[in-house]
């Protein structure tokens, strides 16, 4: 008696509930995260970074472990072209954007799902989250050697 | 299969209810508990989608209701009409669709001669809809933009719980509300729009929603019966 009258209130709480937060956690940058094959961050000197449909990118820190580079919202595809070491790997990704209202008050906003890696010349690399999100570590690791 | 899983829940849950309640110890089998022909057919509509017309200025919509009697069981059907046209802070949501509700009630009040009622039932609804979206964002190293994008098509599908009253107010002119608990709601449609609202339902994030209508019936006789 007592878990269905617990039931009952907590149906009554939850459809009280009002307009969403207005809390955009969407983002258009690729966490990428670099490591070595021990499954360690490891640090990189790049030289710069091409993003397609941008152009360079020259990191400003000597040496760096993550980085976060756009991708359009007019396309579905980027590719990251990683300048350093006098060799340039790529990995091309494919995307899905996604309109959504939170609410009158809040707006709409575009969520960047689906991420997947469709070409690479990396030897290895994991999609760790296929959402991009504000507060999240990483969605890309790249292992290097 | 979840949401008929529900359905056969809620419907097994409610025979139940409707045998047991007020039962009475050694009482022979009551006639006014079993199925029994229909007499009439009450059709009507809901005067708050009405009103919403104009005091709602983003809501412009109609809901029409019908039931039939089978002793103190009813069959339940509505279909409804929903456009919305919101403003929202970066740009305007639109929403066009059609809905409809089909289930049971059960009565509770069966010595009542004027056949008044109070009820409990529930209900599967399913909608078709179309949303369309214009709204102003902004991406890191691209600026603002405009994004435009549609869901044709869309369906939706949900499960509800209802209760209410329905009262003959003058010879077959009938009134009475319906409070709903509607859960479980279901989309599939665009998937490059994630659908907000869905035409009879309401705001998708919800999972459970509670609907209220005030209705008016006027009630058909069937040849034969009163």
């Amino acid at each position: 008696m007592r878990v269905l009258g617990f039931l009952v209130l907590w149906i009554l709480a939850t459809a009280c509930l009002n307009d969403q937060d207005c809390l955009i956690t969407s983002t258009n940058l690729v966490k990428i995260q670099f490591k070595n094959l021990k499954n360690k961050n490891k640090n990189i000197k790049l030289d710069s970074v091409e993003v397609s449909g941008l152009g360079y990118f020259y990191p400003t820190t000597d040496s760096i472990s993550n980085l976060a580079l756009p991708v359009s919202p007019m396309v579905n595809e980027a590719t990251f072209t990683f300048y350093y070491y006098n060799s340039s790997p790529a990995v091309t990704v494919e995307y899905f954007t996604q309109a959504q209202v939170i609410s009158a008050k809040c707006g709409a906003f575009t969520n960047y799902i689906d991420l997947r890696v469709t070409t690479t010349s990396f030897d290895s690399l994991k999609i760790i989250n296929d959402r991009l999100r504000i507060n999240q570590n990483a969605n890309l690791e790249i292992f290097i050697e | 299969m979840l949401i008929w899983k529900y359905l056969l829940s809620s419907a097994f849950v409610l025979m139940i209810v409707g045998q047991c309640a007020g039962q009475k110890k050694n009482d022979p089998a009551d006639s006014t508990r079993r199925f029994q022909k229909p007499t009439g057919i009450r059709l009507g509509t809901d005067l708050i989608s009405l009103g919403k017309n104009f005091t709602n200025s983003s809501f412009s919509g109609w809901e029409a209701n019908a039931d039939v009697d089978f002793g103190r069981y009813y069959a339940a059907l509505d279909y409804g009409s929903w456009t919305r046209d919101l403003p929202i802070t970066n740009g305007t949501y639109q929403n066009d669709g059609r809905y409809f509700r089909i289930g049971a009630d059960i009565n509770f009040m069966l010595k009542d001669p004027d056949k008044n009622m109070f009820f409990i039932g529930f209900r599967y609804a399913r909608a078709n809809f179309n949303e369309h979206i214009v709204y102003q964002t902004t991406a890191s190293n691209f600026g603002d933009f405009q994004v435009e994008s549609s869901n044709i098509g869309a369906k939706g599908g949900w499960v509800e719980l209802t209760t209410g009253l329905r009262v003959k107010i003058w010879k077959q002119f009938w009134m009475g509300y319906t409070a709903r608990m509607k859960f479980l709601p279901s989309v599939t449609g665009n998937p490059a729009f994630e659908t907000y609202e869905i035409p009879g339902f309401g705001q998708t994030f919800k999972g459970i929603y509670w609907g209220f209508n005030y209705q008016a019936f006027w009630r058909i006789p069937f040849k034969g019966s009163k």
